[in-house]
């Protein structure tokens, strides 16, 4: 006590002759912590690939629904809304139950800069992108790496950056290319660039890194960027640069001066040639990094299995996440009944989609008319293409352990929250398994998603497409594999007989189109597929696409009292108009959000 | 706002007929206001020195409001002090105190609170009993603040103890005895009225009736309380009174050498809920205790050495049933669950309950309790060393100051078996939910917090002649020091906050006719960057008391009258976002990588740093007067303008999100804030026995967000900047929707497909589509700017009364929640819907047609839902008798008193019963409590 009473003595006579920050400030000297600084990150190679981490953390996100913050660090923690990557809701392949999701404002046509789907992961891009320039920027001075590992950091880094380009080049298309570090004081007004250097951009970080990465990643890199990642990202840039939307002489919608930043101004059969070069090089790959199509599992599970199994060989990169509970996104989001009384309402697939599912004869699948009853439900499940058993929950199929039968006929209703007590929101008489694992159940409650980004069949459908387009079904330009062929190949290995030779033109291009549709589905890529091949008012008698009506199915018990001839199992159906949406040209591309543009450096998309 | 004129208009009318009515009967005596003391900063000084703006209220006002919590008597008691009430859980009833409104946007809007000259926290002045309080002073203006420099700018509430006298011992006993009852309780349907108005919302949406006339007669007659339960929740769960007990022992007197005030008091509330201990064994009954204790002395050393030693502290006892440390949970499920749910329990030993909701009496009864112990020690030193050998007037002093608080939990949880019952031909079948478990106990939790701070003084007060001259200097350096784990002994990285500084006050006053001073505050704050650590802070005013004019020299109207006047500048370096913002933080985080996603560290930069953030600076400016009229009026008006600048705020709004990287907010906000505080008391101890004073008074502060850097919006009702701090933004209802027609002529509502008797909102742009760009600023804030205050009191004979009004206007509560939204959430249904819109009740509906499911037009936040918060309560009113001098010493007693009080009495409002308009926002937690008590104090 005695000695700060002297010390209260000297300040206060001190008070005139001598600077009173220069006395006191010292005491004011934040205690001695751990804070780190870029310097820090590149003193090292153990801190500098904790900086790698924190780039795939930002700049890979996941295609599953997920909590708000979960594609990135920020409020990881926090139960926010979901961030609605999966656009399968606002396309012909499902909905969305819960009205309240972002994805449903495509439906009617509400999107818009006000209301878009996309503003936490379009953050997020930027800065894993910003993380990017500042790793290509100080890794060469970290003392204790070498060339190689230096240069592989760089590769595996500018690959990111090409794949959060394509993110924005299929939602957007031209966006600002932003190459190096940007400072508060720079002139930030940077325009977005036309699709023709987006796409440039994207292929040269791929083309540029492949030769410094690993052929695979094995163990515990699994989930880092290999070759193939590069080679896929390349396929899928090029096969949506060659598509109608961006490959025309007009835009969907005038755009004056600025029409470059949507499509290419001309058209071009070399886009379509470039990428079936590029598919086939991805195809070319696999076979030395391990990575093929899952054939042995049988025809009925080998689609499962690939889509269930993770790390298996056929994917080429899945994001890894945090382990979750079944009533916790992902899991919940995608039935009602599994997600019980959690709060997720469910994704419901259509009719407009189910029928496309073809007999295991490869003939279509007949369904009886808009409010038309029809009858032998249970036997048509039982004929169709072994992928629908595998992708959607149907009435009587097993969801998992807990629920062996999953009661989606209206008679149901009563099943307290553990069947089907949610059928009132079942909307198209289907729940969607597809990404949800049977294995979760009240065992096993807690079950890390990996979600795929890159898969083997996609680069064959890729590459069938683009044949067919450059070179017509059935040539081989050299390569080896003819558009029919690769087809077949996808179709094969799920027990679907070829497709006959004899189909041609534009039955051969809708065949394609409708195997992509099967065999992608669900993996968030049809609703990009309508918009790139601008088929989203295209209607098939009742059916649409993203204009017109969205046919559910209700289900029924046969009444004992009905002896129509024709009746041959339990159930009955009647289809019905669930909801009638409305496609508005303007959305062949995304809208940017209205902050974003009040800031005056982007054009915004035409019509918003 | 328009309304504040007639308001005070009326309260001046009321005043001016007391003037004229007792005019006549006044005789000259000066109440003496110009030479009693008033508490400044480090110091008092006589009033007609002070030309700060400083309100005062006396610890044994303060008394006069029974409730568990100090700051809970406060309301109306300190001009230019708006008290908003919170919770009434004792333990958990901390109500938000604020001086001159709200000046920022900031988060760092609570006032510095200094106990006994030390600085200290909210929760410790709420630990302390009114009854060792000798005055709370409220310091508003820069003149009056500015000498705590960046700590000053929203306020300073200064505690005082009470010390002992040169007096023979006194012993004071008392005791106080009462009961308490919630003000109000939710009102939610039985039933029959639940089903049946669940049937209506399910017809209104579409579906077929869940429940059959069979089931609505069962029930109406409650024939079948298993499969037709109707329970009222707060039956079951509360009880009608909980005791609420004080004890008191204090006793004080002294010597010139010693002085000293002791006291012991203890403060005991049993809770509103039902007992539960002896229900279970797995849990307690709520309860609170409170202990206080201090022990004040003076010590007159040697002739020119004094020293004063403070001792003081409390120890806080709560018990909670269940497994929070409050018991808001408990309250809301009660408040969601529908009536006719499950029954208490289903069979004997099984708790009703389902999937969606727990069984709110088992929640508290087989879940376990939390009992939380919390401690708090206030310690201090001062030495004074009078040095009048070197200059008459002259003395230093130093003080060494230690507060400390600490609270541990001791919880003992385990969860319980619920079961939902189906009836199968007769035969109940249950499912059961959850799983009982035993009970398993963590003493682990803890909270603390200590702060210390040393001081230094020289203070120089002499007269020469007609020149008077005050002046002070001190330093201090204090810091704060806090630690939990709470969560994770490990993630505890809190570095203490640190402040030093300096500051002093030159008053100098000519004939007691002309004051000048001049007060600053150089203080430093460890948050901010070397360079920017420390700041100036000055402060000047001017006062003139006319009354010692020769020309009102004796005056028998104008018995005093001073004018004052005072500009400054101080700082709130409570400003929000991260602390030590001029460094740059990287953060550490994870992500997943291989096959077996195994976790690997990540480090992503933080915001950029801000290497000149900086504390937020108010320039304040008040003028006013105080005056003693016919010697029975005190009149005081104060006007002021605070202008806050420099609030933490994002201008960035314009820079690209391609940048990548988040920027540091900057200084760049501005609040302004204006009003006024005026009191008129009359004071009459002039007839004989009968001695009575009114006092009213009325206070506003009305705030404005004069630059707020926003994002570009499109429209300009959307900037919360010309609005008020907080301001609520809201779709504006405008009714219901007649019929389809009308619907089809509106404007398209885009939350949900709309019918017939949902609500109609405004197109405030004009678009024709009612989005999120029609949310518009709407009513006030919970804050009132307006607070009202009437209190009055006399003795006559044996015989003293007290009461005081509090009114709060320009206000507005917004109602949410499961007990405002039928049905919403699965919820339950309350009163409120009884207006509901039907096809035969169009004209009169007063809540929208009943939805079934989540019904997201309806309950979108909108003005339908924001109702006028204003009221009036009766906060305290006490009748006392003390026995006759002459009976009373014939015991040996110095005075006995006996009293009975009431604290909450009622409430005038606008929430049609529903809801106590103070607790509305809080949601439908613990209610607000009236007390009705007994007492008896008697002094040796």
């Amino acid at each position: 006590m005695k000695n700060a009473i002297l010390f209260i003595l000297s300040i206060v006579f001190s008070f005139m002759i001598t600077s009173c920050e220069s006395l006191m400030g010292n005491y004011l000297d934040k205690a001695p912590g751990v804070d780190v600084t870029e310097d820090t990150i590149f003193s090292s190679k153990v801190q500098c690939t904790t900086f790698l981490a924190s780039i795939y953390q930002y700049g890979i996100h996941s295609t599953l629904p997920t909590r708000s913050g979960d594609a990135g660090v920020e409020s990881s923690n926090g139960y926010g809304n979901p961030d609605p990557t999966l656009n399968t809701g606002s396309c012909d392949e499902s909905e969305t139950c819960a009205a309240w999701y972002s994805v449903q404002a495509w439906n009617d046509a509400t999107i818009g800069p006000n209301l878009t789907d996309d503003s936490e992961r379009w953050a997020y891009r930027w800065k894993a992108i910003r993380m990017i320039t500042i790793m290509l920027d100080r890794i060469d001075g970290v003392p204790d790496m070498t060339t190689a590992e230096k240069e592989q950091f760089k590769a595996e880094v500018r690959v990111i950056r090409a794949m959060n380009y394509l993110e924005m080049f299929k939602r957007y298309g031209g966006v600002p290319i932003i190459r190096r570090r940007l400072q508060v004081n720079d002139n930030l007004l940077i325009p977005r660039s036309s699709i023709d250097s987006v796409v440039n951009f994207i292929v040269q970080d791929c083309d540029e890194s492949l030769s410094y990465l690993p052929v695979n990643q094995t163990g515990s890199n699994k989930g880092r960027v290999h070759q193939g990642v590069a080679l896929a990202i390349k396929s899928k840039t090029l096969l949506y640069a060659a598509s109608p939307l961006f490959n025309t002489a007009t835009p969907y919608l005038d755009f004056g001066k600025n029409k470059n930043l949507i499509c290419y101004g001309n058209y071009s059969i070399d886009r379509w040639k470039s990428a079936a070069a590029a598919a086939k090089a991805a195809l070319d790959w696999a076979p030395g990094a391990g990575c093929h199509l899952i054939t042995d599992k049988g025809a009925d599970q080998n689609y499962q299995y690939a889509w269930e199994h993770y790390d298996n060989d056929e994917i080429i990169l899945a994001e890894k996440g945090y382990g979750r509970g079944a009533w916790d996104w992902p899991w919940s989001c995608f039935s009602a009944i599994a997600g019980g009384n959690w709060g997720q309402a469910g994704i419901t697939p259509l009719l407009n989609f189910v029928r496309k599912y073809e007999k295991r004869d490869g003939t279509p699948e007949t369904w009886t008319g808009v409010g038309v009853t029809g009858y032998g439900l249970q036997e048509k499940f039982a004929e169709m293409d072994y992928r629908f058993k595998q992708t959607i929950c149907y009435n009587m199929s097993s969801w998992n352990k807990d629920i062996p039968v999953s009661f989606l006929y209206q008679e149901a209703t009563g099943f307290e929250g553990k069947h089907s007590g949610a059928i009132s929101t079942c909307y198209g008489g289907f729940w969607l398994q597809k990404p949800h694992p049977h294995i979760i159940s009240s065992d096993v409650y807690w079950y890390v998603p990996n979600s795929t980004i890159f898969q083997l069949n996609e680069i064959y459908l890729n590459y069938a497409e683009a044949m067919n387009e450059a070179y017509g079904p059935d040539a081989d330009n050299g390569y080896g594999l003819t558009s029919r062929q690769a087809l077949n190949v996808i179709r094969e290995r799920s027990g679907q007989p070829d497709v006959p030779s004899t189909e041609t033109g534009k039955d051969f291009k809708a065949r394609i189109r409708n195997e992509r549709e099967i065999e992608l589905a669900f993996d968030n890529h049809r609703f990009y597929d309508i918009r790139r091949w601008k088929i989203a008012t295209d209607v098939d008698g009742a059916y649409a696409i993203m204009n017109g009506s969205m046919i559910g199915i209700k289900i029924n018990i046969v009444d004992p009292a009905e002896t129509n001839p024709t009746i041959t199992s339990a159930f009955k159906y009647t289809p019905y108009v669930y909801e009638t949406r409305t496609f508005s040209t303007k959305m062949y591309l995304h809208p940017f959000g209205t902050d974003e543009v009040n800031k005056g450096y982007l054009v915004q998309n035409p019509g918003y | 706002m328009k309304y504040i004129g007639i308001k005070i208009l009326l309260t001046i009318i009321i005043m001016s007929i007391c003037v004229f009515t007792h005019a006549q009967t006044i005789i000259a005596d000066s109440l003496n206001e110009a030479q009693s003391l008033k508490t400044v900063t480090y110091g008092v000084q006589h009033a007609w020195q002070v030309n700060s703006s400083i309100s005062t209220v006396k610890g044994a006002e303060l008394c006069k409001s029974f409730t568990t919590n100090v700051a809970n008597t406060l309301y109306g008691r300190l001009s230019g002090l708006t008290v908003q009430q919170g919770s009434g859980e004792a333990g958990a009833d901390a109500p938000t105190l604020s001086s001159r409104g709200v000046n920022t946007f900031g988060t760092g809007k609570g006032m510095f609170i200094v106990i006994d000259g030390f600085p200290s926290t909210e929760k410790l002045f709420e630990q302390m009993s009114p009854l060792e309080i000798e005055s709370i002073s409220l310091l508003k203006d820069g003149s009056a603040t500015v000498i705590y420099g960046d700590r000053a700018a929203n306020g300073v509430l200064v505690v005082t103890t009470k010390r002992g006298q040169i007096s023979p011992l006194k012993v004071n006993f008392s005791v106080q005895i009462g009961f308490q009852q919630a003000d109000r309780l939710p009102q939610f349907l039985d039933s029959y009225d639940y089903a049946r108005l669940y049937n209506e919302a399910l017809a209104n949406d579409g579906k077929t009736a869940k429940y059959t006339q069979a089931d609505l007669t069962a029930y109406k007659n409650g024939s079948d309380p298993l499969y037709h339960p109707y329970v009222n929740w707060y039956q079951k769960m509360l009880q009608k009174n909980s005791p609420l007990v004080n004890y008191d022992f204090n006793a004080s007197g002294g010597s010139e050498t010693i002085r000293y005030f002791v006291l012991f008091n203890i403060v005991n509330n049993d809770g509103i809920y039902a007992r539960t201990a002896d229900q279970s064994q797995y849990t307690k009954d709520e309860s609170y205790s409170r202990y206080n204790f201090r022990n004040n002395v003076d010590i007159t050393l040697s002739k020119n050495l004094s020293a004063i030693v403070n001792l003081g502290g409390s120890i806080e006892d709560k018990t909670t049933p269940g497994v929070y440390e409050t018991t808001d949970n408990i309250f809301s499920l009660m408040a969601s669950i529908p009536s006719n749910a499950f029954p208490v329990s289903v069979a004997t030993n099984k708790p009703g309950g389902n999937s969606l909701y727990a069984n709110p009496w088992s929640e508290i009864t087989q879940r376990g309790y939390v009992s939380t112990l919390n401690r708090s020690a206030q310690a201090s030193v001062k030495l004074t060393q009078d040095l009048g050998m070197i200059t008459p007037g002259l003395n230093i002093s130093g003080t060494i100051g230690f507060n400390n608080y600490f609270k541990s939990y001791s919880i003992k949880t385990r969860n319980y078996e619920r079961y939902s019952v189906a009836d199968s031909s007769g035969v109940p079948v249950y499912t059961s939910y959850g799983q009982n478990t035993s009970l398993v106990g963590s003493e682990s939790k803890s909270y603390q917090w200590r702060n210390s701070s040393y001081q230094g003084f020289v203070n120089y007060d002499r007269t020469f002649g007609i020149h008077g001259i005050h002046a002070m200097i001190l330093a201090n350096y204090d810091d704060y020091t806090e630690s939990n784990n709470y969560d994770d002994a490990t993630t505890n990285t809190i570095l203490p906050y640190k402040h030093v500084g300096m500051g002093g006050r030159f008053t100098y006053s000519l004939k007691q006719l002309y004051i000048a001073e001049f007060s600053f505050g150089y203080t430093g704050n460890d948050d901010f960057a070397t360079g920017h650590r420390f700041g100036f802070f000055p402060a000047g005013s001017l006062g003139w008391v006319v009354s010692n004019e020769k020309f009102l020299n004796g005056n028998s109207v104008v018995n005093y009258l001073k004018v004052k006047g005072s500009y400054g500048l101080t700082g709130n370096g409570n400003i929000g976002g991260t602390r030590f913002m001029y460094n740059q933080s990287y953060n550490w985080s994870g992500y997943n990588l291989g096959t077996q996603n195994g976790s690997v560290s990540t480090l992503v930069q933080g915001s950029l740093a801000n290497s000149n953030a900086t504390w937020e600076k108010q320039k304040s400016f008040n003028i006013g007067f105080e005056s003693t009229l016919f010697n029975s009026f005190n009149i005081n008006f104060d006007y002021f303008i605070q202008n806050r600048y420099d609030i933490l705020a994002k201008p960035y709004s314009t820079v690209p999100d391609f940048l990548g990287i988040s920027l540091p907010d900057m200084n760049v906000g501005k609040v302004s804030n204006k009003g006024f505080e005026a009191t008129i008391r009359y004071t009459n101890n002039k007839i004989k026995d009968l001695n009575y004073f009114v006092e009213t008074g009325a206070w506003l502060a009305q705030n404005k967000i004069t630059y707020n850097a926003e994002a570009p919006q499109l429209y300009n009702y959307l900037y919360t900047t010309g609005q008020i701090v907080d301001q609520p933004f809201m779709l504006q209802a405008i009714g219901f929707f007649k019929d389809q027609a009308d619907i089809d002529k509106s404007s398209k509502q885009t939350f949900e497909t709309v019918q017939p008797g949902d609500l109609k909102y405004k197109d405030q742009n004009g678009d024709g589509v009612i989005n999120s760009s029609d949310y518009v600023a709407a009513g006030y804030t919970n804050m009132p700017e307006l607070t009202l205050s009437f209190h009055a009191g006399a003795t006559y004979k044996g015989f003293d009364v007290d009461m005081l009004f509090q009114g709060a206007f320009d206000r507005s509560v917004y109602l949410s929640g499961s007990y405002y939204e039928a049905f919403q959430d699965y919820g339950s249904i309350s009163s409120i819907a009884l207006g509901r819109w039907t096809t035969e009740t169009a004209s009169t509906a007063t809540y929208p047609r009943l939805s079934s499911k989540n019904n997201l037009n309806n309950y979108a936040k909108s003005s339908f839902w924001q109702w006028n918060g204003d009221f009036i309560k009766l906060r305290s009113l006490e009748i006392g008798y003390s026995i006759s001098h002459k009976i009373s010493e014939r015991l040996h007693i110095e005075k006995i008193r006996a009293f009975v009080n009431g604290t909450n009495l009622f409430s005038l409002d606008h929430m049609k019963g529903l809801m106590d308009p103070e607790s509305v926002s809080e949601g439908v937690g613990y209610p607000v409590m009236r007390t009705i008590s007994l007492g008896l104090s008697i002094q040796l």
